[in-house]
């Protein structure tokens, strides 16, 4: 689709290209995956800072959780409305809002900025 | 999933025009946990797997892999058991075909199935011959390795089959005459090695006689689940037939065991007794690893054996420091008990080679100075264990910012060519 308009974003695909999951788009020779979760889309360099796999080709798993419970009890979920992108070189997962590494804060996918309108995707590189 | 360029020819103001192929949709599956497959659209997706190697076959162009040595010490072609039933005795094959199906376990896919989506980890992948110089050798080579040491790690469990000690004895020679029958005259692609039964060290010594002139051989594969222990007088056989032959001793780690290997009688309990995969997985491989190494040092395995090498496997790297320093502070308390010994066990453990999977990178800083602990410039030896779960493609050890270009040859590939003898 086209390029830069001059405010610095570009039309990267139509909304309607995909309903959920993702889809992956080349801007400048970088492969960016377009995660679609209903209305809300998000755009992730596909790399994972660990060792460089295909992060944004992962699955989309519930963010695990863990509570104590009294006594010391273990009270454990899996979320069916956080959802965290793994990896699937790895299975490294990452919080899809923040794209923060669940198990090492340090890392922290590449993400771009997301303005969907008028049926379009356009991201900010 | 599919991979698009932009294409400058359509603009935003072109609503109408097609885009390149269709959509590729995914949809929650009703737990919500996980997406169905997906549909590869257009010419580009087709060539892409979906969580595959693209990215390494690119890390390799970047870093220039193709033109230097790198030897993969640890790698798996995944061929089920039931590739070489023909080459056991008729009683054990029925046996053998069943160990296939207990691979795809329930508890295997909840661990792995959601999140590590390569599709090569999927257990079993029955390759054929084919296959496997198509796709498995192929493919490593396009990330960059040059030359794949293969180790049958379905022989691992072996040692630890009730059945023992004539089963063990049988499938590691139906597998190495399967393998040398098969690839023999593939040995400038990849090479093998011979699996030596624990339980029946005489037997063991005989396969390595028979085939360890052959090419596609460069090593003695021994599981870190045994029986007896490596020190043992009982092992020699092997041992000596390994050094007569100039084949080091690789000494591949194991866990002992998951629902698949429930009838094991090792001397721990299943998965360590443990939760998690997780627990038995930091604890499992290097733990076993640094039980054989321990005996095989403080038992003067290589006095015994002075021309022996030995590579330990698939332990990481970070438990060889700890090792050393535990058995010197031992060993000067007690060297009585280890009278063969003319230098610190450390010393010893400095002569070996290690594979460097699972490279613990969490703290680079750290890595650094576990590493600085031994001589590991010239006694790593780069390991993917591709395709399993938690592999490491080359630049696993190539964008350590600490490692010189000199060390980064040897490790990736430079030891391991002196290691096994690869020309």
């Amino acid at each position: 689709m086209g390029g830069e308009d001059g405010t610095g974003w570009r039309t990267v695909a139509k909304l309607s290209e995909f309903r959920h999951g993702a889809l992956l788009v080349e801007v400048e020779g970088t492969t960016i995956g377009l995660i679609r979760q209903g209305e809300k889309v998000y755009a992730y360099r596909n790399s994972c800072p660990h060792q460089g796999g295909p992060v944004a080709e992962g699955n989309l798993v519930g963010n695990t959780q863990c509570r104590v419970a009294e006594g010391g009890l273990r009270r454990q979920t899996v979320s069916r409305s956080r959802l965290n992108l793994a990896c699937p070189w790895h299975g490294i997962e990452y919080d899809l809002e923040t794209g923060v590494c669940k198990g090492d804060a340090r890392m922290r996918l590449k993400s771009y900025k997301v303005l969907v309108e008028d049926g379009l995707v356009r991201i900010r590189p | 999933m599919w991979l698009r360029g932009l294409r400058p020819d359509i603009k935003d103001s072109d609503p109408g025009q097609e885009l390149v192929g269709d959509s590729s949709v995914n949809t929650l599956n009703n737990r919500g946990a996980a997406f169905s497959p997906l549909k590869a659209q257009g010419e580009t997706a087709r060539r892409r797997m979906r969580g595959g190697l693209d990215n390494a076959v690119k890390q390799a162009e970047d870093r220039g892999l193709y033109d230097m040595l790198v030897v993969d010490a640890d790698c798996h072609q995944r061929e089920a058991y039931s590739q070489f039933v023909d080459y056991v005795k008729p009683e054990y094959r029925s046996a053998l075909r069943a160990k296939d199906a207990k691979r795809i376990t329930p508890k295997y896919k909840r661990i792995i199935g959601k999140r590590v989506m390569r599709p090569e980890v999927s257990y079993p992948l029955p390759m054929g011959p084919e296959e496997i110089v198509d796709t498995f050798s192929v493919r490593l080579q396009e990330i960059g390795i040059t030359r794949p040491v293969v180790i049958p790690d379905p022989m691992l469990e072996m040692a630890t089959d009730p059945r023992n000690p004539d089963f063990e004895v049988e499938v590691g020679k139906g597998y190495a005459h399967y393998m040398a029958d098969t690839f023999g005259h593939l040995h400038d692609r990849f090479v093998t090695v011979i699996y030596a039964a624990t339980t029946a060290p005489d037997k063991a010594a005989e396969l390595i006689d028979d085939l360890g002139s052959e090419k596609i051989f460069s090593g003695v594969l021994i599981s870190t689940v045994t029986l007896t222990n490596p020190s043992s007088d009982d092992w020699n056989p092997i041992y000596d037939a390994a050094q007569r032959k100039g084949l080091p001793i690789c000494v591949h780690g194991d866990n002992p065991g998951d629902d698949g290997k429930s009838r094991n009688k090792s001397w721990l309990p299943i998965g360590f007794g443990l939760e998690t995969f997780l627990e038995n997985h930091v604890l499992s491989f290097p733990i076993t690893i640094a039980r054989q190494l321990t005996s095989i040092v403080l038992g003067g395995v290589p006095v015994r054996f002075p021309r022996l090498k030995f590579i330990f496997m698939e332990g990481g790297v970070t438990y060889i420091p700890w090792l050393m320093q535990r058995m010197d502070d031992e060993y000067v308390k007690r060297s009585f008990e280890a009278p063969l010994l003319n230098k610190f066990p450390s010393a010893y453990m400095n002569e070996f080679y290690y594979t460097t999977q699972p490279l613990e990178s969490a703290n680079k800083f750290a890595l650094k100075n576990f590493l600085n602990m031994f001589d590991y410039e010239n006694r790593l030896v780069y390991a993917s264990d591709y395709p399993h779960w938690d592999f490491d493609a080359p630049s696993a050890i190539y964008d350590l910012p600490f490692l010189s270009e000199t060390a980064k040859r040897k490790i990736l590939g430079e030891n391991a060519a002196r290691a096994f003898r690869l020309s």
